[in-house]
């Protein structure tokens, strides 16, 4: 038999940007613990709609932890209170029989919400079509050994290369900041020979975009470490701040 | 249930209008809160030196006011580096936390803490405290005339003031105990290897020094002989 619990979803309702919110209660009824969190909010929009009213809407796409899509605050931390899981990950034997469970969206001046827990990231893709990319024409693949590349220097652009876009970051960030998904990507080029042409040039876009954009500037609180459903290293962001300093 | 509240999506009019930048950058000003933290810090550092002295007795306590009154023109213009770096580091930092202020509007109605430390959350009011403190301690025990044991003995003495000195000095215990380890993170002089030994011994000093400026203002108030 499935362990059964009960929980009872307190989620944020807001129908438009310039509409205003509100928390609604939804009891769970009886559920299986091997549900995830979202599962659950699809049977309470399967109930919502037979009774003919609005579902909740929320981000969502590969719900196996590799697209990004997903997020939501879930008791007060991005994706829940599992670390290292993003919201699509998070099932329901993480969370406490009997418990209320308080659903917000990510909340951020440059994260505008467009209804209920979906807000709108594209402000993530500004910053990166500053700069996140490499633009040198490099020609017809070659030969994988032709251009060394010390292991370790491997090793740490490709953990910087696993941020999948989320905005976990700046929504548990204290001071709504997105150096970290920043970071990850200054982080990733620099490290290998493809991004060094553009070094400069990116780091100076991507970070004056991010503050265009509104988020806050990091005040190394941690926070964007700890929720990061990938666990970035805020190394990143220090050797982002290093070539930022010896770009200008 | 909660009374309905005004949509986070009016962050879009906060959009359009143009945030306030502190300077180049938030990078940037994050730099200059590092360079100018860490200038203030390395003061605090000698200034405690200085302040131990005292607790060898007043003979060693004036030799070191003495001879810090010798330097000559050397004083002055450690003042005037010391004033730079203060003034760049409030204005910048008013200017960053006013920044970071508008950066999230509508606050969480829920906010859990996974990693930030009280004193990571508290620099701004830490900052402010020491401010508020720098106004009244410079003034009181700035010099120029020379030494005077007797002006500390007697401002430390009074209980309001003995109080005021211990709750600034917990106010910057708690900035440093956050900022000693943050401006190597800042300035990207780091190695994973030693951040936790860092982190610790960011902690360790300031709570070192914290302890021992707070020695001064408990003993001229509990030991009326103290300096005398
Ligand atoms: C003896 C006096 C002081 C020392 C030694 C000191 C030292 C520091 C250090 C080392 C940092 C870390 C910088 C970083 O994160 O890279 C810092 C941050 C900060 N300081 Fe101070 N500080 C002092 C006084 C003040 C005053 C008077 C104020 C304001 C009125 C202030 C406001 C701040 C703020 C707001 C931050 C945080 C900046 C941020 O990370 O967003 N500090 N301080
Ligand atoms: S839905 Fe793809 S990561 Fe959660």
């Amino acid at each position: 038999m499935e362990k059964l619990i009960h929980l009872t979803l307190r989620v944020w309702r807001q129908p438009g940007p310039d509409r205003p919110g509100r928390f609604h209660d939804y009891p769970s009824g009886p559920v299986a613990t091997s549900l995830s969190l979202l599962e659950l909010l699809d049977l309470v929009n399967e109930r919502l709609t037979l009774n003919g009213e609005e579902p909740i809407a929320f981000d969502h796409d590969c719900r196996e932890g590799i697209c990004g899509a997903c997020g939501a605050m879930v008791d007060g931390l991005a994706h829940g209170p599992k670390s290292e899981t993003t919201l699509c990950q998070l099932h329901l034997r993480d969370l406490a029989d009997g418990g209320l469970v308080v659903i917000e969206p990510f909340r951020a001046l440059a994260f505008p919400l467009i209804k209920d827990l979906v807000v709108d990231r594209s402000a993530l893709d500004r910053i990166m079509a500053a700069g996140g990319y490499v633009s040198v024409d490099t020609g017809g693949a070659p030969e994988a050994n032709v251009i060394p590349i010390p292991q370790s220097d491997a090793d740490q652009a490709l953990a910087a290369a696993s941020c999948i876009g989320c905005g976990a970051c700046v929504a548990s960030c204290p001071h709504a900041s997105a150096m970290l998904f920043v970071g990850g990507k200054v982080s990733q080029l620099a490290c290998l020979p493809q991004g060094q042409p553009e070094r400069a040039r990116r780091v100076l876009a991507m970070v004056s975009a991010a503050d265009r954009e509104g988020f806050g500037a990091c005040g190394n609180h941690r926070e964007c470490e700890a929720a990061c459903p990938k666990r970035l290293s805020l190394r990143h962001l220090a050797r982002m701040n290093r070539e930022y300093l010896s770009a200008r | 249930m909660a009374e309905p509240e005004a949509g986070q999506g009016r962050q879009m009019e906060g959009r359009a209008r143009p945030v306030r930048l502190p300077f180049a950058s938030t990078v940037f000003s994050q730099a200059l809160m590092a360079a100018s933290g860490a200038g203030l810090a390395l003061f605090v550092l000698l200034h405690l030196l200085g302040n131990a002295a005292a607790y060898l007795g007043r003979a060693a306590f004036l030799a070191y006011a003495r001879h810090l009154h010798g330097l000559g023109p050397l004083l002055p213009a450690m003042e005037l580096c010391l004033l730079l770096l203060a003034a760049t580091h409030v204005v910048t930092g008013t200017m960053l936390t006013l920044h970071n202020l508008q950066s999230r509007p509508l606050p969480y109605r829920v906010k859990a803490i996974r990693a930030a430390s009280l004193s990571s959350r508290l620099m701004p009011l830490s900052g402010l405290v020491i401010l508020l403190f720098l106004a009244v301690h410079v003034p009181a025990f700035r010099r120029p005339a020379g030494p005077s044991a007797e002006l500390v003995r007697i401002t430390l003495s009074r209980p309001g003031m003995a109080t005021f000195y211990l709750l600034s000095l917990a106010a910057l215990t708690s900035h440093l105990s956050h900022g000693l380890w943050s401006l190597f993170q800042t300035l990207g002089i780091v190695a994973p290897r030693y951040d936790q030994p860092l982190r610790r011994a960011a902690v360790i000093v300031s709570l070192l020094a914290g302890g021992v400026f707070m020695l001064l203002p408990l003993l001229a108030l509990v030991w009326p002989d103290f300096l005398r």
